[in-house]
């Protein structure tokens, strides 16, 4: 056996927890048996909401704090000293420190089979279930990745940090199992969802869907615990990740009607895929961790001419920049100059689409100049997320105050913008990506001689 | 054993080691020493594998440790200064994990955890919480842990701070032990006088640069400085002249019919100087290598180094 594992059930189970939870749960289901008089519809949504109660609040709080809980015990050193493999590190805590969960979550969907059995049609009870587990995994797997990922940026285990990460791995796991259970509507109608315009099931597409993400969010946990036991992970993962979830979203098409109008002089697809890269993008950048010696570290790779090296350890934010570029000239390539309704301009399609460009790149530059500026060195929580509260005052307080002060034309500086003078919209933002760059650059510098080895004294 | 090559490491805000580079060859016990901040729990997390310089490397075997982490581990034993327990498990469980995912032969899981809970007397203790223990027996549990897979090479940072006397012997007598069966160890600790009762080697760090490395008593090392004590029954007057012209000798310092000197060189150097003692016609009444006081050398190499800075 995993003694990852083993030591996650020596800790979870013991002869009072295995009573306890059969006993809470029977008694839960026998009052409302008694209630409804039945075991039908009542007890089945009772099964289901103990089962979102055990494994999304419970059970997201015990993935979370699986790695967390070892640092602040100090008791991860010497899991790191240990011999075990990453994947077998990462699965014996993924499944060992949620399995009292999953003992009890079991249990509800037990019920809930019994209870729905001679109500929905077998496949719909399978792929209901299937939809439960597989969404249960998956806000496991997000809130543990997320907690490694905040581990090697050297954050701290308190009660809101934990809440935070729950909060994600709810975001990431809720959707898919909503849209994949309203596939089935009750009345014997299967919903469809349409996919690079081919028609499938919702349920099943949705399932399908929740199993890939589960899956690379599997590779996430694998990759992050790779680093932690100190081996190295190539990049390919993350660039991987980016372009499964481009040619994914973009088979989708849920633009609501009310702003297709504004979207008309951009091509549809392409514009997915632009965005996708976008969104991953300030993801990565304010997730992943900043600091100095990474920064001096891939500087030397390069100077001595270590490319291979320097591609490996390089901020996953960046490599992910000519990802944005391309699709975004592409789009840029793509788009019309139109007059859209109620705009007193024509917008211009490709000025648009390259001032976005560029503030992409000015904000990553922006994050790291922040991050690599804090007092202890280190490309913490705080300097991302003073660059955070800066960028959302920049992209909204900011223009608005401008516009309000009737000096539309600096609105440029932060916002891009889509009018027919394209010098007048990308020169601001070009000024600002050039000045941000050479501040970023006389920092990473500054920093790297702060470094340099003092003479012995 | 393990080499070490002009390792640098970096925090974000200092350069924490500064080339290091050192040699720490098989069954010896090396006591790691010098101030606080000098940079020895870096230096240790760097050979063990648990922290990655930015430059430089660490060879186990032959093996560099950043490249194949998981492979050199299963050889290599650590007990951290701060160390945490698994405190709602008990001492055979905390014990039974770490055979375990050290991947040693499950068959075996039994004998190294009575072993290891012999060695440092906790063998009462093994169906005990190990957070009902008391911190000694804490540490021992954790000291425990570090050596249960029967490692090669053992790091231990502290690992006498908590322990009584008593313990503190035990374990003296446990590193000795250790390293008769072959066992490579490295100790950093704060208690000097703790540290000269088993260590056959001395690694000074200051700033993050190693200021000396030497073998001291006890150690078969061949280019290891001795300090060696000769007494006479009277005085003579060839004494001072003979030991000075006796090679590998230096450092002479005659008080009447003791003479006090360093000796460089192993067993048969020793030997060596006593015959041409002997030969010379000298009446020895006593020839012994002194025990070298660790705090003494420690301190003395400190001054000097202290002294050349200022000159």
């Amino acid at each position: 056996m995993n003694p990852e594992f083993r030591r996650n059930l020596w800790l979870e189970f013991n002869d009072h927890r295995l009573i306890a939870m059969p006993v809470i749960l029977g008694a839960i289901f026998l009052l409302s048996y008694l209630l409804s008089g039945e075991i039908g519809q009542g007890t089945g949504k009772i099964a289901t909401l103990c089962y979102a109660i055990i494994i999304f609040l419970w059970g997201t709080r015990m993935a979370a704090e699986s790695v967390l809980q070892e640092v602040h015990n100090r008791t991860w050193d010497l899991q790191r000293m240990s011999a075990i493999s990453a994947w077998q590190m990462a699965w014996g805590k993924l499944f060992g420190a949620t399995s009292y969960a999953w003992y009890g979550a079991l249990m509800c969907l037990g019920v809930y089979v019994i209870s729905y059995g001679g109500i929905l049609p077998f496949d719909v009870l399978l792929i209901s279930v299937l939809l439960y587990i597989g969404s249960g995994v998956f806000a496991h797997a997000v809130c543990l990745l997320v907690s490694l990922q905040t581990n090697q940026r050297r954050g701290t285990l308190g009660r809101v940090q934990v809440m935070s990460y729950q909060f994600l791995g709810l975001i990431c796991a809720i959707p898919p199992l909503y849209s994949g259970l309203a596939g089935y509507g009750g009345d014997g109608v299967y919903r469809m969802i349409t996919w690079y315009g081919e028609q499938f099931s919702l349920s099943i597409f949705m399932l399908l869907a929740l199993t890939a993400f589960m899956l690379w969010s599997l590779v996430g946990v694998f990759a992050l615990m790779r680093v932690e036991l100190q081996q190295h992970n190539k990049p390919w993962f993350w660039l991987c990740f980016v372009g499964f979830a481009m040619v994914y979203f973009t088979g989708i098409h849920f633009t609501p009607p009310k702003f297709a109008v504004f979207l008309a002089p951009f091509p549809g697809n392409a514009s997915t895929v632009y965005i996708v890269a976008v969104i991953a993008t300030y993801i990565m950048v304010f997730s992943e961790p900043k600091d100095q010696v990474q920064f001096h570290r891939l500087n030397q790779f390069m100077q001595t001419g270590k490319w291979a090296q320097a591609f490996s350890q390089a901020p996953r934010s960046i490599l992910t920049l000519p990802i944005v570029i391309g699709a975004g000239v592409t789009v840029a390539a793509f788009s019309e100059v139109t007059l859209v309704q109620g705009f007193v301009h024509v917008i211009d399609g490709r000025v648009a689409v390259i001032a976005s460009i560029l503030f992409v790149i000015r904000d990553v530059a922006f994050v790291y100049f922040m991050s690599l500026g804090q007092s202890d060195g280190r490309g913490g929580n705080q300097g991302d997320g003073r660059a955070l509260l800066y960028l959302v005052l920049l992209y909204t307080v900011v223009p608005s105050l401008l516009a309000a002060l009737h000096l539309k034309p600096l609105v440029a500086f932060f916002w891009p913008q889509y009018g027919p003078a394209p010098l007048l919209t990308l020169l601001p933002i070009l000024i600002e990506v050039v000045v941000m760059f050479y501040l970023l650059r006389r920092r990473v510098r500054t920093q790297a001689d702060r470094l340099a080895p003092q003479k012995f004294s | 054993m393990i080499i070490v090559e002009n390792l640098v490491f970096e925090y974000p805000t200092q350069r924490a080691l500064h080339g290091v580079s050192l040699e720490i060859e098989r069954g010896s016990i090396t006591a790691l020493v010098g101030p606080n901040g000098a940079g020895k729990t870096t230096l240790i997390r760097c050979m063990v594998a648990l922290a990655a310089p930015f430059s430089g490397r660490v060879l186990f075997e032959g093996n560099n440790v950043h490249k194949n982490p998981r492979d050199v581990h299963r050889h290599m034993g650590y007990l951290p200064d701060f160390f945490g327990l698994y405190e709602e498990l008990t001492v055979r469980q905390c014990l039974s994990h770490i055979a375990a995912v050290q991947s040693t032969d499950p068959l075996k899981w039994d004998t190294l955890v009575e072993t290891a809970a012999h060695h440092l007397s906790i063998t009462d203790r093994l169906d005990e919480k190990a957070g009902t223990l008391s911190r000694g027996l804490k540490q021992r549990l954790a000291i425990a842990q570090a050596i249960i897979h029967e490692p090669e090479f053992l790091v231990l940072d502290e690992p006498a701070s908590g322990l009584d006397p008593d313990a503190r012997f035990q374990l003296s007598k446990l590193f000795q032990e250790l390293r008769d069966n072959g066992m490579t160890i490295l100790v950093s600790s704060h208690i000097l006088a703790e540290l000269e009762d088993y260590s056959t080697h001395m690694l000074i760090i200051r700033d993050g640069r190693i200021v000396d490395q030497r073998a001291i008593a006890g150690s078969s090392d061949a280019a290891q400085s001795r300090r060696m004590m000769v007494v006479l029954t009277s005085l003579h007057e060839a004494f001072e002249k003979t030991l000075v012209s006796a090679p590998g000798v230096s450092g002479v310092h005659l008080d009447g019919r003791i003479a006090r000197c360093r000796l460089v060189g192993d067993e048969i150097a020793k030997q060596t100087l006593l015959r041409t003692l002997i030969d010379a016609g000298l009446p020895v009444a006593e020839f012994r290598e002194e025990t070298e006081r660790l705090q003494e050398t420690y301190m003395a190499t400190l001054n000097e180094l202290n002294e050349t800075s200022t000159s």
